[in-house]
């Protein structure tokens, strides 16, 4: 039931100047964020924090639900310009956006991400606003098994995505699934492969080999490369076209709703939207052979999917008080400073911030398209720097970002290490992006498989017993094998074909 | 992506197949190694990388096996270019045999300068400090990327040691290394 009196002082709020600046200048320092490696969402909001003490409380809310919006469209800028993402949630964006800003087509790439990130955030906003509490029931039924099943359907596209070669793709999911065994065990406390180092008691931090598969090992293709004649197109600042857009519709449309969903889910956060969206994008979409080489649906799939999972985070956060990934948490510290206890008694006893909030949402989408839009021509000037200077830059900016996620020495080296073993994987055809996604799942699949089996007495038939994890299970095990067999079924076709 | 390896496949599977049934078997004589003093659900932290590594074996030997069949393969192929005395047919073709061999060394050669230039900068960076460290190194890879220019080395150099310190040790209030020289606090 709306309460039209609430709504109506609402919108007056939002619609006032300076929340419209609140708002906006969220979104402009969470662009900025995004774009900065080692900035992520929840040390962005963390370092506006302070500032926002003196504002009331749903504007400041709306000033970092801004910057962790931006944020997310920023992530996915550097994946298109240096083929990095500056935040996790970006990592998806960087298979097609920067194959397709390599092809000359920056500034398609860049303004795909604008729309598809406010369409996503748009969308989320909207479907927080209509199906936030029953949402939040669903949500609640989560349970270890069906973190696992989740774990396990986003690892079940490592079949349809990477190089086309399947096997080499499953042996670089299960070094993912390995390096995040490094560290303390989760439930024993006892350390695993940790040689003793303390740098290690914590795990291998998956942007540092993010940084260093992506960024460090592009850095050698690229000077590997230095000297060939390349055939790339100079590169362009237009932006995509109105029929570019119109059809990218469905596909941005199905992935905001991938997005809100998996973010509504506590601990799912926008990188493994993305790549459940990216996934999917891929087995709707008409020329699935296009993804991996710059196809606008592979671009606008994930940035959808990861600005919509932040209306879906705001599901249990703003019904039950759950933050459901590392910005939530800042969000939630900062609203029961501000004295707004989330929970579902918000929306009846403080109905005009809840209305704030969700009016915010859909203003910050609409203020991200028109300052994404305005910064794309600028930022599509990257790639005009010299090709020295930008990979000194990279370069450079690997090496900080490493330093400054925990300020040792041993992620630099950790960090080189990771970008040797990034140019091996790309030379020797073994894709780094199963790697990442196993890294990004890996934690959550062990520790929910292991805390379901506390709950079963060990036994197995946990994971079939319940309907919501049993269907993802499925699902897992159809994704895992249609490509699979598909892919069989045009070798034996090729091979009728030869012998014909 | 193409990839950058442009000899035998085959050759190549099974040499990455090997040393991945290595790594998983190291993998399984360390996993022994870890703790279960206090084992705490019915897995143990011992469970998942034990499945792991057996996974990582099993799909390294079917590397192995196919790298293996397509050397066989190769093999094949080349004999049956070979005459019947099994002398080779001649190249008919204009371009010599392996043209682009002499620019892939100079290529190899720039990434392995490359390696050892950054593994040369973490090695001395906490001794000497971010910025004689980072500005030596930078010109070093401006150098290595092409930039021939002296004058621009230095500028450039200079420009990327001083904006990265501004932006981490400034805005981030990251403590870069400061070495045998005061450590660069800018963000107080």
């Amino acid at each position: 039931m709306v309460d039209w009196a609430s709504l109506i002082e609402a919108a007056g709020a939002v619609f006032s100047l300076n929340y419209l600046f609140y708002i906006a200048a969220g979104v402009v320092l969470g662009v900025v964020a995004g774009i900065l490696p080692g900035i992520n969402g929840a040390i962005g909001i963390a370092l506006v924090l302070p500032f926002t003490l003196t504002l009331p409380p749903a504007g400041a809310l709306l000033l970092m639900l801004g910057l962790w919006g931006g944020q997310n469209y920023g992530g996915g800028v550097t994946s298109v310009l240096v083929h990095t993402p500056g935040a996790t949630s970006g990592a998806a964006t960087l298979f097609d956006g920067y194959p397709l800003s390599q092809r000359g087509f920056t500034g398609k790439a860049l303004g795909i991400i604008c729309v598809a990130s406010a369409t996503g955030w748009f969308v989320g906003a909207v479907m927080l606003s209509i199906v936030g509490l029953p949402l939040s029931t669903v949500a609640l039924r989560f349970g270890p098994p069906e973190y696992f099943a989740v774990g396990v359907f986003g690892l079940s596209m490592v079949s349809s995505i990477g190089t086309g070669n399947v096997l080499k793709g499953f042996i670089a999911t299960i070094l993912g699934l390995l390096i995040v065994t490094v560290g303390t065990d989760p439930f024993s406390g006892g350390g695993r492969f940790t040689f003793g180092r303390y740098e290690l008691i914590d795990g291998i931090s998956y942007l540092v080999v993010m940084i260093g598969v992506f960024a460090l090992a592009e850095v050698m293709v690229q000077v590997r490369k230095l000297g060939e004649k390349t055939h790339l197109r100079a590169s362009s600042a237009e932006l995509p076209s109105w029929a570019e857009i119109k059809s990218l519709i469905p596909t941005m449309l199905r992935s905001s709703v991938l997005g809100m969903l998996v973010g509504a889910a506590p601990g799912a956060g926008g990188s493994i939207a993305a790549f459940i969206a990216y996934n999917e994008a891929k087995r709707f979409s008409k020329h699935p052979e296009e993804f991996g080489h710059g196809s606008l649906e592979g671009v606008a799939a994930p940035e959808a999917a990861n600005n919509a999972s932040e209306g879906g985070a705001l599901v249990p956060l703003l019904t039950l008080g759950v933050p459901g990934s590392g910005a939530a948490a800042v969000i939630l510290a900062a609203m029961i400073m501000f004295g707004v206890r989330p929970g579902p008694e918000l929306f009846t006893t403080q109905p005009v911030f809840v209305y704030t909030v969700f009016l915010g949402l859909l203003v910050g989408a609409v203020v991200l398209l028109f300052v994404g839009l305005l910064l794309t021509r600028w930022l599509a000037l990257v790639v005009r720097i010299p090709q020295p200077l930008l990979l000194t830059i990279v370069t450079g900016t690997a090496f900080m970002a490493a330093l400054s996620l925990t300020g040792m020495m041993f992620d630099v080296r950790l960090l080189l290490l990771c970008g040797i073993v990034g140019y091996l994987m790309r030379a020797f055809d073994f894709s780094p992006v199963p790697m990442i996604l196993a890294m990004v799942l890996g934690f959550m699949i062990e520790t929910s498989m292991r805390r379901s089996l506390i709950l079963s007495d060990g036994s197995w038939s946990i994971f079939w017993e319940r309907p919501i994890s049993a269907v993802l299970l499925v699902m897992a095990i159809a994704s895992f094998s249609v490509p699979l067999l598909k892919g069989l079924r045009s070798r034996s076709d090729g091979k009728k074909d030869a012998l014909a | 992506m193409k990839p950058l390896w442009e000899g035998s496949w085959g050759r190549a599977d099974l040499g990455a197949g090997g040393l991945l049934i290595a790594l998983g078997l190291v993998i399984l004589i360390g996993v022994p190694g870890i703790e279960t003093s206090f084992v705490t659900d019915p897995l143990g932290p011992r469970f998942f990388p034990t499945l792991l590594a057996i996974a990582l074996i099993a799909l390294s030997l079917a590397l192995v096996v196919r790298g293996a069949a397509a050397v066989r393969r190769e093999r094949q192929q080349q004999s049956l270019g070979k005459g019947p005395l099994g002398l080779a047919t001649p190249d008919l073709t204009d371009s010599p045999p392996d043209a682009a061999a002499p620019a892939r060394k100079g290529s190899d050669r720039r990434v392995l300068l490359l390696t050892f230039a950054m593994a040369g900068y973490v090695t001395v960076l906490p001794w000497v400090g971010y910025g004689v460290s980072s500005m030596v190194f930078f010109m070093g890879l401006l150098a290595i990327a092409g930039e021939r220019r002296p004058v621009r080395l230095i500028v450039q150099a200079g420009a990327v040691t001083g904006v990265l310190a501004l932006l981490f040790g400034g805005l981030l209030g990251i403590e870069l290394p400061g070495g045998f020289f005061p450590q660069i606090r800018l963000g107080g």
